[in-house]
């Protein structure tokens, strides 16, 4: 029989499978928890529960969105003719920080990882395609990470989009080499954004 | 034997490791100059050298994995240092720890206890490293050669040591691909993205694993004189991939691209990148004749020790600091006149030597040497020689 109650352990132990959280700041949240009133830890866990029901992905662009169509899409007073290609979610939010983007939106859900088995079809490149078929887009930017696999999946876009008639652009590495965009701070990405070049 | 350095010497103060390899809890301070540890085998002398290595590098020089050197039933580990520096002192510490979830262990590192990416540590404190398996330099295959390359390099160069980490991960993503392509299961079109990344990390690293060699051919000449006899020693960088002599970053570049799509069907066929930095060497003449084939026992022992100083000298005129080094179990092999010569030798340039000997290394130590003994995980004993 250990130290500590098993009802806590198991709080801890999901506490310390969320990214960036050691077992002492797990430890540290539970005993928050358990402090906290019972009707604060009840709304913790009502959101909890309440999260995939409430959310879904965009059917356009496949940003997280309350509909069908996510705050983006539905905004009329974007630009559609220019399209920011990310590979997460959170990626739409770090771009949206910089203030420095008026488009719509593409998420890929991931990048190009051969050791994960991710190839051109396990993401959401012929969704994008689609959307292009219409011609409404003059301008793809494409923002994956400067990572390898975001580099390569950059390059393979590049090539698969050649043929069309669609400028595709590619972040300026003002991002350091390896990182993610998702870090990156507010002007990193804008000046990423201004200095966008051909591919 | 060593030139004297303006700026003086980095050095290990305190060392604090827990959970670490056979170690529960121990700090340990370290004297300046030479420190021999002591033990019989199995007792965690190469650990202790191992925890300062894994602190310096970020990583463990001999491990395959982070996980190897967390404890048995540990879930974390943890070295931290004291570390004195001309330029201002700090304390570096490198934690792992176990993932619940995934059961893989993952390292943080923290500079004066703040965190920071565990590629800022590296350099604070340079390090060079004797190990036994150093011994077989000379004959052995080529990754050691390399390797000895690449410490030296990610140490000096923060550029260097992110080109080695992204290239080592693009030529995984690669090789994966290329066995899917022909197993059939994975379309060609993705590669020559990858080509493109492995073509740009790969040829910074064979630009700046040339240069080293150069700086390193005179200091690992006179190194070889001071300690041997009269026999001439020569580097001799071979890039893969077409890089010729002399060739800048844009040539290397050109040279690589070219031969990787030269051999195209063939690295489909074989399922394995078939050029670049990952299958280069480094030649060793001996009186300008291959040492692999020409030098007797003692002279590749000799050639090796060389190589050594000539690090040391390197991160020396380089950094402007002399590095820590760290001998494990190799000075038995050297014949007693040659082992004191090195130890004054290094005593007189100031460096910090951390040695480790399961034998009683009889004969003179230089005076100010601490000496410590080990024991089953524990530092028991601590006197002046
Ligand atoms: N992760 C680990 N947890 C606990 N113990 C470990 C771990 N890894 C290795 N050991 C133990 O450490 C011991 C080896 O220590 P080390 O290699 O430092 O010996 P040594 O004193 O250098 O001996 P020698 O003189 O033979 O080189 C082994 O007995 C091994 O069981
Ligand atoms: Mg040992
Ligand atoms: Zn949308």
């Amino acid at each position: 029989m250990g130290l500590i109650p098993a009802a806590v352990e198991r709080l801890a132990a999901e506490f310390g499978r969320l990214p960036g959280i050691g077992p002492k700041t797990a430890q540290r949240l539970t005993f928050h928890c358990m402090s906290a009133t019972p009707e604060s830890t009840q709304r913790l866990a009502g959101a909890l529960r309440d999260l995939h029901d409430g959310v879904r992905a965009c059917r356009r662009c496949f940003f997280i969105a309350d509909d069908e169509l996510c705050a983006v899409c539905s905004n009329p007073r974007r630009d559609r003719t220019l399209l920011c290609v990310v590979e997460e979610p959170l990626d739409v939010l770090a771009v949206e920080r910089s203030g420095e983007f008026g488009g719509v939106y593409h998420v890929l859900g991931g990048a190009l990882s051969p050791i994960d088995g991710v190839g051109p079809d396990q993401l959401r490149i012929e969704a994008l395609e689609r959307r292009l078929d219409d011609g409404e887009v003059s301008e793809v930017v494409i923002a994956t990470d400067p990572d390898v696999e975001g580099e390569a999946t950059a390059h393979y876009l590049g090539e698969r989009l050649a043929s069309r008639e669609v400028v595709v652009s590619r972040l300026a590495h003002g991002l350091p080499a390896g990182a993610d965009l998702q870090y990156a701070d507010e002007v990193t990405v804008a000046r990423a954004f201004a200095g966008r070049r051909l591919v | 034997m060593l030139p004297p350095v303006a700026e003086g010497a980095c050095s290990l103060e305190r060392l604090r490791i827990y959970a670490f390899r056979n170690y529960a809890e121990q700090s340990v301070e370290f004297g300046p100059g030479i420190n021999v540890v002591g033990g019989r085998n199995a007792q965690g002398k190469t650990n202790l050298l191992e925890a300062v290595a894994t602190l310096l590098l970020t990583r463990s020089p001999r491990a395959s994995t982070s996980a190897d050197v967390v404890a048995w039933g540990s879930d974390e580990a943890l070295v931290e240092a004291r570390v004195v520096r001309p330029a201002a002192d700090r304390t570096l510490a490198i934690r792992f720890r176990r993932d619940l979830g995934s059961g893989r262990v993952t390292r943080t590192a923290t500079v004066d206890g703040s965190p920071r990416p565990a590629r800022d540590l590296l350099g604070l404190c340079p390090v060079v490293l004797f190990w036994p398996e150093d011994l077989q330099l000379v004959k052995a295959g080529p990754d050691g050669r390399r390797r000895l390359l690449d410490v030296v390099l990610s140490q000096l160069d923060a550029r260097a040591a992110a080109d080695l980490l992204r290239y080592r991960h693009v030529l995984e993503q690669r090789n994966s691909l290329l066995r899917q392509i022909r197993a059939g299961s994975a379309s060609p079109a993705p590669l020559q993205g990858f080509t493109r990344e492995l073509v740009s990390s790969g040829s910074r690293i064979q630009v700046a694993r040339a240069a080293l060699v150069e700086a390193l051919i005179p200091h690992g000449r006179e190194a070889l004189a001071q300690i041997g006899g009269g026999e001439e020693l020569g580097l001799h960088y071979l890039p893969d991939g077409g890089m010729e002599r002399g060739d800048g970053l844009e040539a290397t570049e050109q040279a690589l691209a070219a031969t990787l799509r030269r051999r195209h069907e063939e690295e489909i066929a074989r399922g394995a990148t078939l050029a670049g930095p990952h299958r280069d060497d480094l030649e060793l003449l001996i009186d300008g004749r291959p040492a692999r084939s020409a030098a007797s026992q003692g002279q590749q022992r000799s050639i090796v020790l060389a190589l050594k100083l000539a690090e040391v000298r390197h991160i020396a005129a380089r950094a402007g600091v002399m590095p820590v080094l760290l001998l494990d179990d190799v000075l038995s092999e050297l014949d007693p006149g040659r082992r004191h010569d090195l130890l004054s030798g290094l005593a007189a340039a100031g460096l910090q030597t951390l040695i480790t000997s399961s034998e009683l290394l009889p004969g003179s130590l230089p005076p100010g040497t601490r000496r410590f003994e080990v024991a089953a995980g524990r530092v028991v004993a601590e006197a002046r020689a």
